[in-house]
Parts: structure tokens; sequence; C-alpha cells
């Protein structure tokens, strides 16, 4: 029988990015909310010896324990689902801050154009151009709406980056100037330019300079150590929910933080969500715990299951093409990697960041003529100078 | 109480200086004796030591995976181990039942068993050409076993040698931080703000893990 706890105004399921900006939003409004982690709590100090390879980028450290949950999967409905048994192409966060903590700091605004994406492309390439079966739609928000929020982010992370020469509007530059500047990146740049590209710097969450936030969080400057992806950031130089949105909320005194809770089910009447049904996995107790409003920022993969286990929303159907819940799954891939060596030059490459680099949206998005290719879109193509950094 | 009896080993030579530490983590976990000379045979031939310094067995590798077998890794205690078990798409990755330690006891026995076979010496006994040759059978499913993909073997072996000659010597390889010194890779320092932006390559001094505990 669970534990019946008083109501709050919201609940929080995962404390990530998601999680831990909505806590620090809403306290800072004056609610009371729980935030609900399966995983450990996280700080800075836990990272003296994250200068490890083998730990943190090979043996999976940060991530979801998938001895003791982990998804099935498949390539399509034909396929029988199956366990993922180990890690290959996505990796599931877990644990305060989520993924946030072992992430790079690339953080790109969208294109105007990918808010759009249906309605744009048919408007310049005409219907034909979208093939039966491709299931792109427009989001419902454009890139104006949203542009307020995107600045708001970039203020509280302290993102340090250039203007995109290709890119959405910008209100405002960036709250800090652009990373240093490698050798290497300057050669990609300089390349990039003699070919009449657009090149930029990359948009960072490691801090090029120290910075304090719009919410008094003070943080240091990027060391340039190298170990960004998959690692935790030992300064705190590296923008994640522990280090920014986390102690806000914290400090306002209305935010309830419990690690150890594993959101089971999400609790509904009328087709409104009333709260969630947890286990404290370090007793195995089960509790439940009203709320107004239930977020659920727990990755896509956990939030799609706890709906469908919950039975609350429309399950997508690929046959009749109704319902959202499981809909279009995206992640990102970064493909095609191209490598140089030189006779006459040695770089030290083992210094740098995640997201130290420069790139270009020239190919990017429609910012190029898609009129005689078979596909719309395209990617970002850029240099970083990432050290240990493990791209999927 | 014959196997009890510590087999003679050879003396310690009275010429090692005092000041010479011995290194207690020299000794198995998880392999048998017959395991880890195969283990130590086969990942010298995959790093061996040339004119750029150290090979597989000088770093500490065959030990690093003794290791690593015996611990987590070895028992997959981060992967789902558990049923329902189906033959997969390639796309699905790893399916099977047995743990890695388990692949390895299946695997160096069936290398033993190849060499024998083949040349009637032990693996570890084989010329080095003879043993490049085992191990060439296994990476390219030359050798048919039907428990265990010969390939996938060779796959993780080479993987796991690469990280015994990388991975911080808190491991147990790359002993004195050799593996890095080859690479002018400088291991662990705590910032890069001073070389960030010079064009000149810059060699330092490797520093490892242990550095950052007060000892």
């Amino acid at each position: 029988m669970a534990t019946k706890l008083p109501k709050v105004d919201v609940v929080v399921v995962g404390v990530g990015w998601g999680g831990g900006i909505i806590a620090s939003e809403l306290t800072k409004a004056g609610l009371s909310v729980v935030g609900l982690e399966r995983g450990k709590e996280r700080k800075t100090e836990d990272y003296y010896m994250v200068h490890d390879e083998l730990r943190y980028a090979l043996r999976y450290e940060m991530f979801q324990d998938l001895s003791k949950e982990t998804i099935t999967f498949r390539g399509n409905e034909k396929i029988r689902a199956l366990p993922m048994r180990s890690y290959g192409s996505f990796l599931l966060g877990d644990g305060l801050g989520g993924s946030g903590v072992h992430w790079n700091g690339q953080t790109f605004r969208f294109l105007p154009y990918d808010f759009e994406i249906k309605s744009k492309t048919i408007e310049r390439y005409g219907k034909g151009k979208i093939p039966d079966g491709m299931t792109i739609q427009d989001w419902g928000i454009t890139y104006d709406q949203l542009e307020p929020y995107f600045l708001k982010f970039e203020k509280t992370a302290g993102i340090s980056g250039e203007v995109n020469p290709l890119g959405g509007k910008r209100s405002e530059k960036y709250p800090l100037p652009p990373m240093k500047i490698s050798p290497a990146m300057k050669m990609f740049s300089e390349s990039c330019k003699s070919l009449n590209y657009h090149p930029y710097a990359m948009p960072s969450a490691n801090l090029s300079e120290p910075y304090t936030n719009p919410d008094g969080i003070e943080r240091a400057a990027c060391q340039y150590c190298g170990f960004c992806e998959r690692f935790g950031c030992e300064y705190g130089a590296k923008a994640d929910p522990v280090v920014t949105v986390i102690p806000v909320a914290s400090k306002t005194g209305k935010f309830d933080l419990r690690t150890h809770s594993n959101v089971r089910e999400i609790l509904h009447k009328g087709g409104k969500a009333t709260g969630v049904r947890y286990t404290d996995v370090t007793t195995g107790e089960e509790y439940e715990q009203p709320a107004d409003i239930v977020v659920l920022t727990s990755y896509v993969f956990n939030n799609t299951r706890l709906l469908l286990m919950s039975k609350l929303g429309k399950p997508y159907d690929p046959t009749t093409g109704t319902g959202v819940i499981g809909k279009n799954y995206a992640y990102q891939v970064l493909q095609g990697a191209a490598v140089g060596f030189y006779d006459d030059k040695q770089f030290n490459l083992y210094s740098g960041a995640g997201s130290m680099g420069v790139c270009i949206d020239d190919f990017n998005g429609d910012n190029f003529d898609h009129k005689d290719l078979k596909f719309i879109h395209g990617a970002n193509i850029s240099y970083t100078n990432g050290a240990k950094t493990h791209t999927e | 109480m014959g196997n009890l009896i510590r087999p003679k080993t050879k003396a310690i030579s009275p010429a090692t200086p005092a000041a010479e530490s011995v290194n207690y983590n020299q000794a198995l976990m998880y392999l048998t004796q017959e395991q880890f000379f195969i283990v130590e045979a086969a990942t010298e031939r995959i790093f061996p030591a040339d004119d750029n310094g150290p090979g597989a067995k000088e770093l500490g590798v065959p030990y690093f995976i003794d290791h690593q077998l015996a611990g987590e890794w070895g028992s997959n205690g981060r992967e789902y181990m558990q049923a329902p078990f189906y033959t997969g798409e390639k796309t699905q990755g790893y399916q099977g039942r047995l743990k890695r330690k388990e692949i390895f006891d299946i695997a160096l026995q069936e290398m033993q068993n190849f060499s024998m076979k083949k040349y009637q010496k032990k693996f570890k006994d084989l010329e080095v050409e003879q043993q490049d040759a085992v191990l060439k059978a296994f990476e390219t499913d030359e050798v048919k076993l039907t428990t265990i993909s010969a390939s996938a073997f060779f796959k993780t072996l080479f993987g796991s040698t690469m990280e015994g000659v990388y991975a911080d010597p808190l491991y147990g390889g790359n002993n004195n931080m050799a593996g890095w010194k080859m690479k002018n890779f400088p291991g662990n320092q705590m910032a890069y703000t001073k070389i960030i932006e010079q064009d000149k390559f810059e060699k330092m001094q490797p520093v490892s893990l242990r550095e950052h505990l007060p000892h």
C-alpha cells in the first residue's frame, strides 16, 4: 500500500535540464515543487577523479545502469523488439542533472526553418517535395515566439559564442564572448572563408570567462582540460543543471528534491494528471505524490513509457498515423567525419573543450537550394577541439 | 598438500636496488595461469614492443585485462543480462547470455585448442608469425565456434588491449604512463589555458590520477 503524501503545486519527474529549469522558474514564482529523480545526487566535488577515460567514457559511469532498467528497441514494427543490453548509439542519462551533466555543451538555437519545416518546404518547393510517409510537421510555435526563451536560457547557462551569420534573428548577443581559438580552429575557419562560407564560433555552455548569471549564480571559466562529453566538469565551468538552476530552486525553500525516487505511474482522473506513484529505490517503499501540475522531464523514452503504462493520452498508431504518444522519435547524429594528417604540423589536441569549435550553417536547414536534391534540410558542419570527446 | 606449496620462483636478484618498489598489483584476480599466458602472448602481438617503446606485456596490459575481467566489466555488471534471449538483428547489439569473463574462458580455450591442433604447441610457445595466424583466424571468423563469435572476441581482446595501454595506470596497465609517453599524451592535467592557442606543440611530463589524492 502506497503512502499518500501531502499535495503540492507541482511534481517534476526527472531532474535534469528540463526538470531543473521548471523547478527553478516555478519556485521563483512562488509555487511548491517536488522533484523526483530516480538516480543519485551529484555535485562538482564528485569530479576530482573525473579525468578517467576508462571509467567515464568507455564504461559509461554517468549513464543509466542498464542492469537495473533498460529499454527495448527495434528498427521497425516487423522486427522483434529486444532489450538494449549494452550501450551502442544512444546514451541514457541518470542521476541529478541527468544528461545535462555529461554533455558537451554545444548550445545551438534551432533555425527558424526548423519550426515550420513542413509549411516552409511546401512554400518553396511545392507539395511534391515531401514524400508519402514522411511524418514531418510544423512545431506549432515559431522561432520568433521562442527567441526570448532561447536568450533567457543562454543567460542562465552563460553561453559563450558569436552570432551565427545564417541563423535566426537575435535580440541580443551571447552573454559571453566565444571560447579561445586554437590553431586548428583557425585553419578550419580560414578554409571556410576562402570557400565563401560563413564560419562562426560554436555556441558553448563552457564559460569563456568567469560569469554571474541573472539568478546570481557565479561560476569559473573553462580551463580547456578536454574532458567534457561523458564527464562531469570539476570546475563547474560547463553549465549543467546542478551548477545553475537546481541551486536557484533550492534557495527558494520551495523545492523538495527527492533522489532515488523512481516514478512508476502517473495518476489521473478524467484525462487529467493528479499526481504520481513512485518507489524509493533504496527501501522499495511506494509513495503517492498528488500535485496540481505533473511535469514529465525524464527524457522522451521514459516520458513516453510512463504515459503508455499509465494509459494517459492517445498512443501513436503508425498504421493510421493517429495519436501522439511515442510519435517521431529523433536523436542527434554526427556523421561523415573527416580527418586531416599533416607531415609538418603537430597540434595540442589533448587540450580543448567539447563545444570549443568552429562551424558553418551554409548546408544546414534550408540555407541552400534543395530544388534538385532528393532530401530536405541538411547539417551543421563543424570542427571541434573536443580532445577526449566521444560522439555517437 | 602439494598444491599448497609455493612453486619455486626466481630469486630476487641481490643487485636489485632496495629503492625499487615491488608492484603488488601484478597478480591474478580471475584468469588461471594458463589463460594469463595466452592473454600475455596475444596482447603482445596486438601491441608489440618496438622502436617506439614497450609492448603490451611490459605495459602491464595482461594484468589490466585480468583485473577488468574480475570486476564489473567482466561480469557485465552494468548491462542488462536477463531473459528473454532471442537472436537479434545486427543493429540490436549483443543479445547473448554469456558474460565477458565466460566468453574469455571459452575463447582462450579455443585459442589453445586451435594452436595445439594446427601447430602441436600451446599458443604462448608458438612463433610470433604463428601467433599472428591464430589471431587472424579468430579476427576473420575462420575459426568456426558454436558458442561464441570468434571475431567478436577478437574485437573485445583488441579493445581491451588498447584500454590497457592507454587507461590511467591506476588500472594496472599503462605502466609508468609509458603508453601515454609514446604518444606525447600528457594524461591528467588540470588546465591548458596557457597552451590552447599556441601553434607550437607542447610536450609535457604526463600526470596520472594518483596526483589528485593526497598521499
